[in-house]
């Protein structure tokens, strides 16, 4: 097989043309799926809204060098739905059609056609920088290669930046729902401060004051934060900090009718 | 050598290379296939994921088959080593990820239904507070008597909220209307609340629910579930 290869090399190196007779054929063959591809994944959501088509309503591009972002952008959206109170449906077969789809290109038929090639170009002792016949297996070749070697490095840079982002989200979201949380004690702080004021003093109140009252041990720590409050006659003044992020500072006032305003919000939480 | 010759070797090598592609595309379709259809994409992703993972080595195996120089051996390993442990760690980062981005997203949506009752429940009874006190020390009216004037005469079991805009869902209901307590009830219908078992106001079960109490000594805020 090896001779046969060698002998067949030889052959061929006699031959001084550049371009073989299949390379322009193939040439345009191999621009014109790249244009499809390019086309797909730019417009294929417009093209096919506007032929009527509901199945591939995803922003997602049909082809994409990862495709674990379908699953991940599935579970996302089951999220949002469940956010919003909808039922939640088995995926689309569409759905399923394009993740396997792009299972099979990116897994299978791209690593195929570079191994194999690369096997035989071993054999041969060829690199890809001796190429110089321009031939249809040459152009194949060197597109695997490139494919082939934008998932790797895809695969590797999204391995590094995927936890690195997680890492940010998670950290954002964690500030953000610790400040809903604050949000929450202070308004059930607000509530005992008015209710306070409407109470007469033989029941443990303020009766129409805000003066003497003082934040209940419960409500004064809890998980979220500590809280503060002064009063004067007919207002009071919420301090909180967090306690996860201690940068975390909420304050706000309490009027004489009740209503919270003012609220300001410093460190983290700005 | 005969050109007839080298034409059956290039076939063959085609032949070959089409069958590793026919065999893989059936191999991790049927994987793919395997699981039962879901609301999660995941479950065939991992099942073809790992298929393709088989089929990839199995492939590496071939392509690294003598006479293949041991050096290029090791390189073409060590890359395919390299590239499938990103992969497989990238591909479990994006599946905690999501499902982490999802549970977060609950969570805030718990967060903001308890913030919207804790500020909606109290209010029609801190009127009721105020307008009991103004009365002095002889009470004419005893709590409910001035909740249900103040509320278009409800009765237990009514909802007493009024949708702000479209699609404001929530409810508020009368749980109880004694002469010295009234009591206000409201729950998600789909947000689940700490415990899974407790029973809520409308018989569903294990979604959040929150109730207002309120005495003459003022009102009594109760995280349900």
């Amino acid at each position: 097989m090896n001779q046969k290869i060698d002998s067949t090399h030889e052959e061929l190196s006699t031959n001084k043309e550049e371009f073989t007779r299949g390379f322009f054929p193939s040439l345009i063959f191999l621009t014109l799926v790249i244009l499809i591809f390019v086309v797909a994944s730019e417009n294929h959501g417009e093209w096919l809204y506007k032929h009527g088509s509901r199945a591939f309503t995803s922003e997602l591009s049909f082809f994409t060098l990862f495709p674990a972002i379908f699953a991940s952008g599935n579970t996302i959206a089951n999220g949002l739905q469940t956010f919003s109170g909808k039922e939640l449906t088995p995926t689309n077969l569409s759905l399923e059609i394009r993740v396997l789809a792009n299972i099979l290109i990116i897994y299978i038929i791209i690593p195929t056609v570079f191994f194999f090639n690369w096997h035989r170009r071993r054999i041969e002792n060829k690199s890809i920088s001796t190429i110089n016949s321009l031939s249809f297996s040459s152009v194949i070749y060197a597109l695997s290669i490139i494919l082939t070697l934008s998932i790797a490095v895809t695969m590797t840079t999204l391995a590094i930046s995927s936890y690195q982002t997680r890492q940010s989200i998670e950290h954002t979201i964690t500030i953000q729902l610790n400040e809903n949380e604050m949000i929450n004690d202070l308004n059930l702080i607000a509530l005992n401060v008015y209710q306070y004021r409407l109470i007469p003093k033989n029941l443990g109140g303020g009766e129409g004051k805000y003066t003497g009252f003082v934040i209940a041990p419960e409500r004064a720590k809890t998980q979220n934060g500590i809280y503060a409050v002064t009063t004067s006659e007919n207002q009071v003044t919420i301090k909180a900090q967090s306690l996860l992020f201690p940068s975390g500072i909420i304050n706000l006032t309490v009027n004489e009718q009740g209503q919270t305003g003012d609220w300001q919000y410093e460190g983290v939480f700005r | 050598m005969e050109k007839s010759t080298i034409t059956i070797e290039i076939k063959q090598e085609v032949s070959i290379l089409l069958l590793w592609i026919v065999g893989g595309i059936i191999f991790v379709s049927i994987a793919f296939l395997i699981p039962p259809s879901s609301m999660e994409l995941w479950p065939q992703f991992y099942a073809a994921g790992v298929a393709a993972i088989v089929y990839l080595i199995a492939l590496l195996s071939y392509a690294v088959r003598k006479p293949v120089s041991i050096k290029a051996r090791i390189i073409a390993i060590a890359c395919f080593v390299i590239a499938l442990g990103a992969l497989t760690f990238s591909s479990i980062q994006q599946d905690k990820q999501s499902h982490w981005q999802t549970d977060k997203l609950m969570q805030a949506r718990s967060v903001i239904g308890r913030g919207i009752m804790l500020v909606k429940i109290p209010s029609p009874l801190l009127g009721t507070l105020q307008a009991f006190h103004q009365q002095g020390s002889t009470k004419k009216e005893n709590l409910a008597q001035v909740f249900q004037r103040l509320n278009d005469n409800v009765s237990v079991g009514s909802n007493i909220y009024k949708p702000e805009y479209e699609g404001d869902v929530l409810k508020i209901f009368v749980q109880s209307l004694e002469p010295d307590r009234v009591e206000l009830v409201s729950q998600e219908t789909y947000v689940k609340g700490r415990n899974s078992q407790f029973k809520n106001y409308n018989g569903q079960k294990g979604m959040i629910q929150e109730k207002c109490i309120l005495t003459a000594k003022g009102i009594k805020y109760e995280s349900e579930n």
